[in-house]
């Protein structure tokens, strides 16, 4: 007789999964995060070894009285319906065409670890979804994603986005998950390793704080443990200060903060964003993963919050600026964060600060928008900056058309490269292109009129 | 030695470079990168704890 229980069915519609990933605020999030993505069928996939989890586990979990399970429930989402007898019967049947039409429908997955917080809510593992959709009317988003492979039973699926795992006070809160989830790109783009929660923190506290406890680890890492963190990995951390001086060069028309997560998203690095609670002594960290513009103009930047959830949507403030920014509980408790500083780990040979070219791309910017009002360029021309790779930058010139491309492209150029580009609506006029492993922003290697005609 | 063509466009590139990055632009990047980057002590040593 077919077992038709809901204890063991391990295929079920998405509308009931809030039902098995439980009701905390990350897990509703989740739900609504899925429902925005159009899930429509749950996988379970039970005692599935995650390697952060067993690694936390061996760590800390297993030397505890209490027991503790060393497996893990691990949830697949699909924007396609179907059921068991027809998944058990490609299963059986070998159905590629059933297996590619789970690659197209996949959204990933979510892993629960059998670990309850001080409120008894089961904590959320490693989590890989996809991200919103690229395009949205005319907006554009941008994220900082990877692909990760994943087997479904033998199914080989994939999905490009960050991973994501909400806090663990035992193992590491706010800013060791937020250097877990960094580690990704970094180890994608600069062969850096990735370590579990328990190991990052475990690394970062060999830089001495003043607390007592490094575990369990509810008193947080401080600032000098991430680049003690970062800087153990052989990168360099860049600070960047968002405050303007008071003979800043900046005006209410610059957004630092808004230029920077382009600057740095666009070669695909993370940023490390440090809050303030207001009027608190409370500090959070969390991970900017991405942005939303529309023309060049930010209109959404999307942060991993390990205390909501992945790719969330961060609105700029009454004037228009990331400084600060509101975020409501599930209680309904408003919270006004600001600001404090970015962090971001990056490869030495990136040697060009964000600060040091920041103040040429404002000259440019300032240039202009002078040959805007004076009609030389046409309206809805903008200034952009960002970093990118020589890689990346040679693929994108051959799109284009310009004076003396094929000997362009051909000639020697420095691995890192910052560009200050003349845009009009996405289009790209000009770029002045920097060399990014120089100490000073004095050393021009392209100045590229683009033919778009 | 007769210059190639690259350090012909690249000098060209840099002249115009410097017309507009001046060396008090220079000067003002330094001063920026610096009020940037610098984080009091006190900072380091605040526990992100939520």
């Amino acid at each position: 007789m077919p077992d038709t229980s809901p204890q063991k069915k391990f295929i079920f519609p998405f509308s009931t999964a809030d039902n098995r990933l439980g009701q905390s605020s990350i897990c509703t999030y989740l739900y609504e995060y899925l429902e925005d993505l159009s899930a429509k069928t749950c996988l379970h996939e039970s005692d599935y070894i995650d390697k952060d989890y067993l690694i936390d586990y061996s760590k800390f979990y297993s030397r505890s009285f209490e027991k503790f399970n060393k497996t893990t429930d691990r949830y697949h989402f699909f924007t396609t319906s179907f059921g068991q007898i027809k998944f058990k019967r490609a299963l059986e049947n070998d159905n590629k065409d059933f297996f590619k039409s789970l690659q197209e429908s996949y959204l990933g997955f979510i892993v629960l670890k059998p670990i309850k917080n001080i409120l008894g809510h089961q904590l959320i593992g490693k989590t890989v979804l996809a991200t919103y959709p690229e395009h949205d009317e005319i907006d554009i988003r941008c994220f900082l994603t990877n692909e990760h492979k994943v087997s479904l039973f033998g199914i080989p699926l994939k999905v490009k986005t960050l991973p994501f795992q909400q806090k663990d006070n035992a193992v590491g809160v706010c800013a060791t998950v937020t250097c877990w989830s960094a580690q990704f790109p970094l180890m994608h783009m600069f062969g850096t390793p990735i370590l579990s929660p328990v190991e990052v923190t475990e690394r970062a506290v060999m830089c001495p704080s003043e607390d007592s406890r490094n575990f369990p680890s509810d008193d947080g890492l401080t600032l000098s443990q991430l680049k003690y963190y970062f800087n153990s990995m052989n990168l360099e951390t860049e600070f960047i200060n968002p405050k303007p001086t008071t003979d800043s060069p900046q005006t209410s028309r610059d957004d630092i903060i808004a230029d920077a997560v382009r600057a740095y998203i666009e070669l695909g690095l993370p940023i490390i964003a440090t809050l303030n609670v207001k009027g608190t002594n409370d500090y959070h960290a969390v991970l900017i993963t991405g942005y939303r513009h529309t023309h060049g103009k930010v209109r959404e930047i999307y942060v991993h919050d390990d205390n909501i959830g992945p790719y969330h949507r961060i609105k700029p403030n009454r004037r228009g600026k990331f400084t600060s920014w509101k975020e409501s509980s599930s209680s309904g408790i408003e919270k006004e964060y600001e600001l404090q500083r970015l962090l971001i780990p990056v490869y030495p040979k990136i040697r060009l600060s964000f600060g040091k070219v920041f103040r040429a791309f404002l000259q440019f910017k300032r240039g202009t928008e002078i040959l805007v009002s004076s009609g030389t360029y046409p309206q809805g021309t903008q200034t952009e900056l960002f970093l990118t790779d020589i890689h990346r930058y040679r693929q994108f010139l051959l799109t284009k058309k310009f004076e003396e491309k094929k000997d362009i492209v051909r000639e020697p150029a420095a691995r890192f490269l910052w560009v200050i580009r003349i845009h009009n609506r996405g289009k790209p006029i000009r770029d002045y292109v920097l060399d990014g492993t120089a100490i000073y922003p004095n050393r021009i290697i392209w100045d590229i009129e683009f033919n778009n005609r | 030695m007769a210059q190639t063509l690259q350090e012909k466009r690249m000098e060209r590139a840099q002249r115009e470079f410097n017309a507009i990055i001046t060396p008090d632009i220079l000067e003002e990047a330094e001063l920026l990168h610096k009020h940037m980057s610098y984080v009091p002590p006190e900072e380091m040593f605040k526990p992100f704890t939520m």
